[in-house]
């Protein structure tokens, strides 16, 4: 399977259907949408995929509380989870990056900048 | 003086004939004559002195007085002729003592501060003058004393000295509605300043709860204009005009939300020993493209070797950034841009008009100075005092946001810096900048 396979954990349904949009127009990449923590975790446990992309500000379960889980739980552990968030909402920010030293992306990103991350993000992690 | 005519009479008549003693006689009554108009001349003189004259003999009796001295002191002239002179004194007399003495010694007195005591008991304060009489024989046969009433002259130097206390009160008065002024003036400074920090945290927290709510949609927005751009042939290059503009709303629209959030957090600086001029430079890098499209000059006045200073680099690179393009949009065509660094000693309290920023600084500390001066359109008095100001931009229609110069100043802020900006209308602007030393 030479697809990469991307799960975008975020709120605005339009945001998550226009990153699958040119994610999978622009390369190798195939993308599953959750909008909400709840079916975010559930959706990474089942289809385990190569990288998650996680918006930090939802309504419900916020971002890092899903990180946690996604990083408690052995089945997804082991994914990369690269952050999105609107604003620099710094504590969580640092919390995340101490705790998990995961990578952080900030709100507005073109497609191909967003690409650009995530090929930089799964080189480092193989 | 009756003596002396009596003297006089005698040694003639041991002298002469008859008819000598007849002509003599017309000789004396002519004499006589001359004489007594002579004493009726000083009588008149004396009488119609303003101020007082006695005549006292070497017994301090009185001899003589003239009317002004009746006048003074209330006494008939009857009164004094034959009394000591001790009664018209209140204290002591000039005729005592060691004054006396002197008086004999030097045969005149001059503007003696005594007092003269009325019939009333009243003490007048006069100034005395005293000169002694002597005969042939060098022999003392009296004393002249002249006394002038120093009531009406006391009055006017107390007069004098109220008024010079008035004056001084006065100008006490001035002082203080100076000082008050300053005063008042400081107040207004720091007051406009702290409109300022409520206007920019203001302005903060405004974008602290909307940017998530802006940058969602602008999001979705990027992400769609990328799509399209992808998708488009290239042959519609209108429509790929059109998604370059939209970007570049984009790209604008963030960028002041991002602005307005550095007001907002609380930002913390990553301060570390920085060499300026390399700051310098690197911002100058960054607008090269648009001094070079507008033909602008930059001539560079850079001290080498200047201590490191303590700053975000990022941050300051930011200012110096904000201003080099206020700079070259305040030139039209051609000009000049000149770049100065240096190390000064701080002489004088920082707090000058105009100056931004908290007062960090002491006398005699040393500083490093960046000054970027315009040969541009100049800063009118009236706009000097809001370019500091969040949203404060004459460049609606070029887009400004006017948020430029109000985010230096807090990047100033937070490295306890400081930013002046010293403007004439036609010659240009100069910013400087003064930041702590590492
Ligand atoms: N060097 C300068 N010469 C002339 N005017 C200046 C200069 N620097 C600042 N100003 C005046 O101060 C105003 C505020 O400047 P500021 O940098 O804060 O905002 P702006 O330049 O208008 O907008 P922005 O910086 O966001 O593009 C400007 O609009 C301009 O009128
Ligand atoms: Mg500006």
């Amino acid at each position: 399977m030479g697809l990469t396979r991307i799960l975008i954990i975020d709120d605005e349904e339009n945001f998550c259907k226009l990153v699958k949009m040119n994610l999978e127009l622009l390369g190798d990449l195939s993308v599953t949408i959750a909008t909400n923590g709840k079916m975010g975790i559930k959706l990474a446990k089942k289809t385990k995929p190569d990288l998650i992309l996680l918006d930090m500000l939802m309504p419900g379960m916020k971002g890092l509380e899903v990180l946690e889980r996604l990083k408690k739980d052995e089945n997804t552990m082991a994914i990369p989870v690269v952050m999105l968030s609107a604003i620099g909402d710094e504590p969580s920010k640092t919390r995340a990056m101490e705790l998990y030293d995961e990578e952080y992306i900030t709100k507005p990103i073109d497609g191909p900048q967003l690409k650009a991350k995530i090929e930089e993000v799964l080189r480092r992690f193989k | 003086m009756e003596k002396n005519l009596n003297k006089k009479e005698k040694g003639a008549e041991a002298l002469v004939s008859q008819k000598a003693l007849f002509n003599l006689l017309g000789d004396i009554t002519e004499a006589m004559d001359g004489l007594a108009k002579t004493k009726e001349y000083v009588d008149n003189i004396i009488k119609s002195m303003i101020d007082t004259l006695i005549v006292i003999d070497p017994d301090t009796i009185i001899k003589t007085v003239n009317k002004a001295t009746c006048e003074l002191l209330g006494y008939k002239e009857e009164e004094l002729i034959g009394k000591p002179v001790a009664i018209i004194f209140a204290e002591v007399t000039p005729f005592k003592g060691a004054r006396m003495k002197k008086l004999i010694e030097e045969n005149s007195i001059k503007d003696h501060g005594v007092a003269y005591k009325t019939k009333s008991g009243e003490e007048i304060p006069v100034s005395f003058s005293g000169s002694v009489m002597r005969d042939k024989h060098g022999d003392l046969v009296g004393i002249v004393g002249i006394a002038r009433d120093m009531r009406e002259i006391k009055r006017l130097m107390q007069k004098e000295k109220e008024l010079a206390a008035q004056a001084a009160a006065a100008e006490a008065d001035r002082i203080k509605a100076r000082e008050l002024e300053i005063a008042y003036k400081k107040l207004q400074e720091t007051q406009d300043m702290l409109i300022q920090a409520e206007k920019l945290s203001a302005a903060g927290q405004l974008a602290g709860g909307v940017a998530h709510e802006v940058k969602n949609p602008l999001s979705i927005i990027i992400q769609g204009v990328s799509y399209l751009e992808k998708k488009l042939p290239p042959k519609e290059r209108d429509s790929i005009e059109i998604l370059g503009m939209i970007r570049e709303g984009v790209d604008r629209a963030d960028r002041i939300i991002g602005l307005l959030l550095d007001f907002s957090k609380e930002t913390k600086l990553d301060l570390r020993p920085e060499d300026v001029n390399s700051i310098l430079e690197n911002s100058l890098t960054l607008v090269k493209a648009k001094f070079e499209l507008k033909n602008i000059d930059v001539k560079r006045d850079i001290k080498k070797d200047i201590p490191k200073v303590l700053a975000d680099k990022r941050r300051i690179e930011q200012v110096f950034v904000n201003i080099l393009l206020n700079a070259i949009q305040a030139m039209s065509e051609e000009g000049k841009i000149i770049i100065r660094s240096y190390v000064k000693e701080l002489k004088e309290a920082t707090n000058g008009l105009g100056r931004r920023g908290e007062d960090h600084f002491q006398i005699g500390e040393k500083t490093v100075i960046v000054e970027i001066e315009d040969t541009g359109a100049g800063i009118s008095k009236e706009n000097l005092k809001k370019i500091f100001d969040p949203f404060f931009t004459t460049k609606d229609s070029s887009g400004g946001t006017g948020l430029g110069l109000s985010v230096s100043l807090n990047i100033i802020k937070m490295h306890k810096a400081l930013i002046d900006i010293k403007s004439q209308i036609g010659k240009g602007t100069k910013a400087i900048i003064t930041l702590k030393v590492a």
